[in-house]
């Protein structure tokens, strides 16, 4: 489409016409207000409508609008308060548009509806009106959370504008095809896909979400209406046959069968667990993931690895499962925690240092810090940088399906995190652990002289700007951690592999290093 | 011998008809075999077994179940079972099931091949790379699809066969001819006796004709979405009569075949005489034709059957001898006909 449309949406007050209009002139698109639309042809007010013919006949106006709206292009759409909840309004003007929810604390909605005198607001029209939009906006807080939201708070029109505008042009959802296994799915990523996780990976029968406590409660209602959801208690302790088991009880219970697609929407505990049950369930059904986690989406959503955890150890048992999309709604990662956040930078990290400088420096030159409930990257940075971390790992899973060779490099600092997060007893985190590793290979690296010793002084910095840490704990007892890597399953015949530098964006796989030369890396590298 | 090669999604699979265990060592070069058995082949059979460790389950089909999976995983995971170890499956069809499973799954997959042990599992379970376990009542819920390697089909081990498990491997020989080849089923009526025997040239050549039908089937259909669904033929009521009555396997999908070739008759596709024909074959074979069984149960079962999708229920008729079509009959119509 050439030009699709933008639609606005959100509460009263937050400036959904202003907004639009200006855009609209911006970009010389034509200007449509919904509730005006629907004024002019009823030849009634909206309170008119409401008083004699009723909320039902109004909404029936509004979904006929929202119908014939979708077949134009080059609109600007604002829309009435509650238009865009109706998840088949939702389904059509997003299908042919891009949407935005407007945001606004209560103080400034009511003081904005008092002072525009042109507007009547039936729903405002109690004693407390204060009250009442804190209460209409707690009702809807969940419908409106599904689209990508822009606060306009302290913000003058026209800088809500400016950066509508701005991330409109410059940041449509990207799509990267994916082959795996002869098959060919897209990973979708962009802010407020998860309403149309459904049209976006083309599914027609009955949908299933497998989800975690955690996220199930956050995002389970913004994959619209589905047929069924199943949570399943978070954490690495839980991936396991008996989880898998009960997950399949339920799915027989209420008839699921070969039709249907399974969603696992999560962080990659829940990526291996549905990728397992889409697996096995009747020899197979079709799986879309819906990552929640920086980590899932860059790393365990793509390759295809569906993996449980054996008492004995992690991912013992596992399968080859390749999805039919994976759609990724970075709006998602505002929920995560720092620590989580982190975790996943750590991956991102490690992507552009095997295959992607340019990805590397724009890690570099950027802010990536976080604090408790705050997101400092913008979502628009945040989905270029998913986008561009998900290729390198597309790029080597499809060189290497089945890993059996190329997907080693994927591996970098994970010979050394493994053995780590082993010898602490999983205290440290993966994501710290893999960190410490990415020291540690481009400490190794030097020592060997495959590469100059400027690039662990480069690395160092980037990694504690994104709150990992580069150094490893005193405690740790690095013959142990040695010993460890030595019994890691990905061992060849007691040879350790190692993953190593040329420079940033170029690895090779090498098993010509010495026990003392590894244990020299540790100790340099060490608090 | 006679050998078959087949095309898996993961790669090209032998089968050997005719080959004998103690040559399996032949097929397992430079990979340390770990063997999954059952008590029955295994007390009969382990001095043949080449060295390496032996993982022994119970039989019979109530531990074809996820926690038999589990304790097959822990003692892989205790002997310290890497990607340089082949899984050999020895034994039946629930034996294969689940070795493959566990193959197909442990450490996300490992090299694997079947010895199979009785007639059913050489001309069925050996082609088509389904595998699973039974779940919540309901046959190979959880499984996936993975062809092995390889698979010898020792043709000497049949006769230690109880006749129960004949009558499966002749039910689905009988399937194969009546399905896709009028000239099998032809000789297959003439060399009944032989079979019965276990005349050796007789079964060589019939498991062969059989795999070399599965196989074709199953190669245009790696997923059982069309053609594959042929090989259903007498086993929609089959699993439903097996699951109320609980008759064994063969004298379900033999009774099925016959209610099959009924409904086939029914809408004009067979002749009354195509259907003697079919129902003499079975009787030649000591294969029941009909069984009393609670209609309205099975009509239950069936419409709970993991094969349905929506209303209808996926049906696999006869159309001639030697061909066949699938359709779909919906359960009102199953309720009306009149031969059940």
């Amino acid at each position: 489409m050439d030009k699709p449309n933008i639609v606005l949406t959100g509460f009263m007050g937050t400036g959904k016409t202003t907004v639009g209009k200006k855009i609209a002139q911006q970009l010389a698109y034509d200007f449509v207000d919904t509730d005006e639309l629907i004024q002019e042809r009823a030849g009634k007010t909206v309170p008119e409508i409401f008083q004699e013919m009723g909320e039902i006949a109004f909404r029936e106006m509004e979904a006929a609008v929202a119908r014939e709206l979708a077949g134009m292009q080059g609109i600007v759409i604002s829309t009435g308060g509650r238009l865009m909840l109706d998840p088949g309004n939702a389904a059509a003007l997003s299908s042919t548009g891009r949407v935005f929810c407007l945001v606004a604390t209560p103080e400034e909605i009511l003081e904005r509806v008092t002072n525009d005198p042109d507007v009547e607001r039936p729903l405002l029209t109690v004693q407390n009106p204060m009250e009442r939009i804190v209460e209409l906006m707690q009702q809807r807080q969940e419908g409106y959370g599904q689209f990508s939201q822009m606060v306009t708070s302290e913000k003058t029109p026209d800088v809500v504008t400016k950066n509508l505008v701005g991330i409109f042009q410059s940041n449509p959802d990207q799509r990267v095809p994916i082959m795996g296994a002869g098959k060919r799915y897209e990973y979708i990523v962009g802010g407020g896909l998860l309403p149309f996780v459904k049209n976006l990976a083309g599914i027609t029968g009955p949908v299933a979400v497998i989800t975690d406590t955690n996220t199930g409660p956050l995002y389970a209602q913004s994959c619209g209406p589905v047929d069924m959801v199943i949570e399943v208690p978070p954490g690495q302790q839980h991936k396991t046959l008996t989880v898998v088991q009960s997950i399949c009880e339920e799915l027989i219970e209420k008839g699921f069968d070969r039709s249907g697609t399974i969603i696992g929407l999560g962080g990659s505990v829940i990526s291996g667990l549905a990728g397992f049950v889409a697996a096995v369930y009747m020899r197979g059904v079709d799986l879309v993931h819906c990552p929640t986690s920086l980590l899932a989406m860059v790393d365990t959503s793509i390759g295809g690895k569906a993996g449980i955890n054996l008492p004995q150890g992690k991912n013992l048992v596992g399968a080859f499962k390749q999805p039919t999309a994976v759609i990724a709604d970075v709006a998602t990662l505002q929920s995560l925690s720092p620590e989580e956040f982190s975790s996943g930078m750590a991956e991102v990290i490690k992507h552009s240092l095997i295959d992607d400088a340019a990805l590397f420096a724009r890690i570099e030159s950027g802010s990536w810090a976080r604090e408790a409930g705050t997101l400092v990257p913008p979502l628009a940075d945040l989905q270029a940088l998913v986008a561009q971390a998900i290729q390198v790992k597309i790029r080597i899973v499809q060189e290497d399906p089945f890993d059996q060779g190329r997907r080693n490099v994927l591996n970098l600092g994970h010979t050394f995190a493994h053995a780590i997060e082993q010898v602490c007893k999983h205290t440290i985190r993966h994501g710290e652990a893999v960190a410490m590793g990415l020291v540690a290979a481009a400490n190794l690296s030097a020592r060997l002289g495959h590469s100059s010793p400027s690039l662990q002084e480069r690395l160092e910095p980037v990694l504690a700007d994104a709150g990992l840490p580069n150094r490893i704990p005193a405690h740790i007892d690095l013959p142990q951690v040695y010993e460890a890597m030595r019994r890691d399953k990905k061992a060849a015949s007691g040879r350790i592999r190692f993953i190593l530098f040329r420079t940033i964006g170029d690895v090779f796989v090498t098993d010509a290093v010495t026990q003392a030369q590894v244990l020299e890396t540790l100790a340099d590298i060490r608090e | 011998m006679k050998q078959l090669q087949i095309q898996g999604a993961s790669g090209p699979s032998t089968i050997l008809v005719g080959e004998q265990l103690k040559n399996l060592s032949d097929y397992l070069p430079n990979r340390t075999p770990v063997i999954i058995t059952d008590e029955n082949v295994g007390q009969r059979y382990a001095e043949q077994f080449p060295a390496g460790h032996v993982i022994t389950i119970g039989s019979g089909e109530g531990i074809k179940t996820l926690e038999t999976i589990s304790r097959i995983y822990s003692e892989l995971v205790a002997i310290e079972a890497d990607r340089a170890c082949s899984i050999v499956g020895i034994g039946g069809g629930i034996v294969c099931d689940m070795a493959g499973f566990v193959a197909s799954t442990y450490l996300r997959g490992l090299h694997f091949g079947f010895v199979a042990t009785t007639l059913l599992a050489q001309v069925d379970a050996s082609v088509g790379g389904k595998n699973g376990v039974n779940f919540g009542g309901y046959k190979n819920m959880v499984g996936t699809f993975n062809q092995p390697e390889f698979v010898l089909c020792d043709l000497d081990m049949l006769h230690s066969l109880p006749e129960t498990q004949l009558q499966s491997g002749f039910a689905e020989i009988v399937k194969h001819a009546a399905i896709a080849d009028a000239g099998m089923f032809a000789a297959l009526e003439n060399d009944a006796d032989k079979a019965l025997a276990l005349d050796r040239r007789v079964i060589e050549r019939l498991v062969y004709d059989s795999l070399v039908i599965k196989s074709t089937i199953v190669n245009q259909d790696e997923k059982e979405t069309g053609e594959r669904r042929k090989l259903n033929f007498g086993h929609t009521f089959g699993h439903a009569i097996e699951k109320v009555t609980g008759v064994p396997h063969g004298q379900a999908v033999s009774v099925g075949m016959v209610l099959a070739a009924g409904l086939s008759q029914q809408r004009g596709l067979i002749t009354p005489r195509e259907n003697d024909r079919l129902c003499g074959l079975l009787e030649q074979l000591n294969l029941p034709t009909r069984i009393t069984f609670d209609k309205g149960a099975v009509l239950e079962a069936l419409g709970k059957d993991k094969k349905r999708e929506n209303e209808n229920v996926h049906f696999v008729l006869l159309n001639g001898l030697g061909r066949s079509v699938i359709t779909e009959i919906s359960l009102a119509e199953l309720r009306r006909f009149q031969g059940l």
